[in-house]
């Protein structure tokens, strides 16, 4: 009896996983999520200053980091035009844009998972309806689409959020749509039909669960874009609202201040988006060549 | 050929129709009476009740929508809030910026893209490939926006070798035509105007270039991978031609079809892109315009900015894949 199954499950299971430590990229990938996630969560003991403090000291506007003599202690990357520790603020924004990020790509895998599986799954009318509706979503380009839709909604962090959730809807209705119409096919999913299981617990049990590796692959780099999008849009000052420490209206307040020299505070923002994209990056090509090398490029 | 012509023109109606049809609602969707909201938040009620009037905002949702879309039709977006100015005259006006900025944005990233991809490819797992492959996934993940600013920066305000911004140095005389500087410059043969107008267009296009010229290094790569693994190679290999000719010849011809569908796509990502580079280099294309359309609740000019980026966006499509199946004769029309 003991050699029939038990295990397994862990035994696949632990084979991805060797598979995943062989894979530099994806190792790199996880390496820079988790500071980014420890950033995030920590950010109240390792900051070494309040990011708005209020009023704000502008004794200490634009002065810069540990590069020059005329650095304020306490302050190594600068401070921005209203006197605030940058680096306190980027630590901050690690927050702010994790959290976007999941809510948003939450959004549209919920919405998607809705879509994809009522498409997939039912087919027919159903599937072409909505499939010609997220033909004509694609017609915008993602950022202009959400960008209109703050437009409607209104600026602010939470609504950027539901914006690019919505965005994304489509992208993800499409690849849940795909692996459900792969799966439905296969017999077990037959048997479960055969044997009197409803559509509700097909759907649950069966299909989703064995759809789950394109969703990783998949959520995680759009995870990356939904970063980017947000910060996009804090740039445009369609996001994030002041005095919140997000990483692209950071960079929209400060870089025009480069003229006169003070640099750092529109570079540092810079960089910590370009990491946390490039860490997510990695680690969605990664777990895509490690969880299914069919949708290897 | 004809009829597959034909044919996806007739699809496309269909999309332009759904795309017509979310433009409109969403508009409709912001919260507050419709015709205030097209009036601008400082109209005078009479002017209000007039636009009530004109589109028929207080008909059922579909007679609206019909209304509307017959405007639309004769080319008729309405007049922007802010400047009381035709919107298709002025999306019209500033088309020919955006296209010249996103043109050879998508020029330099096909030209540097392909041949980093067919490099790489040849010499896979040399350091040239590594390094090349490191920096395009750097470019991938680059914020378009940051980019443009470190630009700016570095050659701009340190090293003052180019224009932080613009379309073209004002005090030179120039006159427009097509309104594509460069050709227009040309058209009039005036030198300075050339020289101001390429000076301004080049980090602006470097930093819209940078995404979809790793993302086409990347497919150009592995497509050129696959190929050079066919049996053809082989054979070509085998009969003695140099390695020049199989990889430029014949395998980069070849491993390039694929990338045609990706620079189709890679042109929504483009468009997009504009938004973010014009608006840090002020230059004065649609994707500029409609930002600030959308920071003054400019409505009517932000729901004829998406119908235009749309329909740009489709035709776009259509020519890629018109000439996917001109390059490859296995495909068929049907």
């Amino acid at each position: 009896m003991n050699s029939v199954n038990p295990g397994g499950k862990t035994r696949a299971g632990s084979v991805t996983l060797r598979r995943f430590w062989k894979n530099k990229t994806a190792v790199f990938g996880l390496v820079i999520l988790t500071l980014l996630i420890l950033c995030a969560a920590l950010a109240d003991v390792i900051a070494p200053n309040d990011p708005s403090p209020s009023p704000p000291d502008l004794s200490l506007a634009l002065k810069p980091g540990f590069w020059s003599d005329n650095a304020v202690p306490g302050m190594p990357l600068g401070s921005d035009a209203l006197g605030r520790c940058v680096l306190s603020r980027i630590l901050y924004g690690s927050r702010v844009s994790l959290s976007v990020g999941f809510v948003a790509v939450g959004i549209s895998l919920i919405l998607g998972i809705l879509l994809g599986t009522l498409s997939g799954y039912f087919g027919g009318w159903v599937d072409s309806t909505l499939m010609r509706i997220v033909d004509i979503m694609f017609a915008f380009p993602a950022l202009l689409l959400a960008i209109v839709i703050v437009a409607v909604i209104g600026q602010g962090l939470d609504k950027a959020m539901v914006a690019i959730g919505i965005v994304y809807t489509p992208q993800m209705a499409r690849i849940i749509r795909s692996s459900v119409l792969y799966i439905k096919e296969m017999e077990y999913i037959e048997v479960q039909k055969a044997v009197g299981s409803s559509h509700l617990r097909v759907i649950f049990r069966h299909v989703l669960p064995n759809s789950l590796a394109p969703v990783i692959v998949y959520g995680t780099l759009m995870l990356a874009s939904a970063i980017l999008d947000c910060a996009a849009l804090g740039f445009l000052g369609l996001g994030a609202q002041p005095p919140t420490p997000e990483w692209g209206a950071m960079l929209s307040k400060s870089y025009s201040y480069i003229v006169s020299g003070a640099w750092w505070a529109a570079t540092f923002p810079g960089f910590a988006i370009l990491f946390s994209v490039l860490g997510l990056n990695l680690l969605g090509d990664g777990l895509r060549d490690i969880l299914d090398p069919r949708l290897k490029t | 050929m004809r009829w597959y012509v034909t044919k996806r023109l007739l699809l496309l109606i269909p999309v332009l129709l759904g795309v017509s049809i979310l433009s409109f609602s969403l508009i409709r969707l912001a919260p507050g009476d419709p015709a205030r909201t097209i009036a601008g938040e400082h109209a005078s009620p009479q002017t209000i009740s007039a636009i009530r009037e004109k589109y028929g905002l207080d008909k059922p949702f579909t007679t609206q929508y019909w209304v509307w879309l017959k405007r639309v039709l004769r080319g008729d977006l309405g007049r922007s809030i802010v400047s009381n100015e035709y919107v298709t005259r002025e999306i019209l006006d500033r088309f020919p910026n955006t296209m010249e900025l996103t043109f050879f944005a998508m020029f330099i990233a096909v030209a540097v893209g392909a041949v980093a991809g067919i490099v790489s490819a040849s010499r896979q797992y040399s350091v040239i490939d590594y390094t090349t492959m490191g920096v395009a996934l750097f470019g991938v993940s680059m914020p378009v926006f940051w980019l443009g600013i470190m630009l700016m920066m570095i050659f701009g305000v340190f090293l003052k070798w180019l224009p932080i911004g613009g379309r073209i140095d004002t005090l030179i005389p120039f006159r427009r035509v097509t309104g594509l500087y460069l050709l227009d410059s040309l058209i009039g043969w005036n030198g300075p105007a050339l020289a101001s107008s390429f000076r301004h267009l080049i980090m602006p296009s470097i930093a819209l270039a940078t995404i979809p010229m790793a993302t086409i290094a990347r497919v150009t790569r592995s497509s050129m991978l696959e190929v050079l693994r066919q049996d053809f190679i082989r054979t070509e290999r085998a009969k003695g031609l140099s390695e020049r000719v199989v990889i430029y010849k014949h395998a980069a011809r070849n491993a390039l079809l694929p990338v045609v569908t990706v620079i189709g796509l890679e042109f929504g990502l483009l468009l997009a892109g504009a938004i973010l580079t014009e608006t840090i280099f002020a230059w004065p294309g649609i994707g500029r315009y409609v930002v600030n359309a959308v920071r003054m609740r400019d409505y009517p000019a932000v729901q004829g900015c998406l119908l235009f980026f749309a329909l740009t966006f489709v035709v776009v499509n259509l020519i890629t894949d018109l000439l996917y199946v001109l390059i490859d004769p296995r495909i068929k029309y049907e």
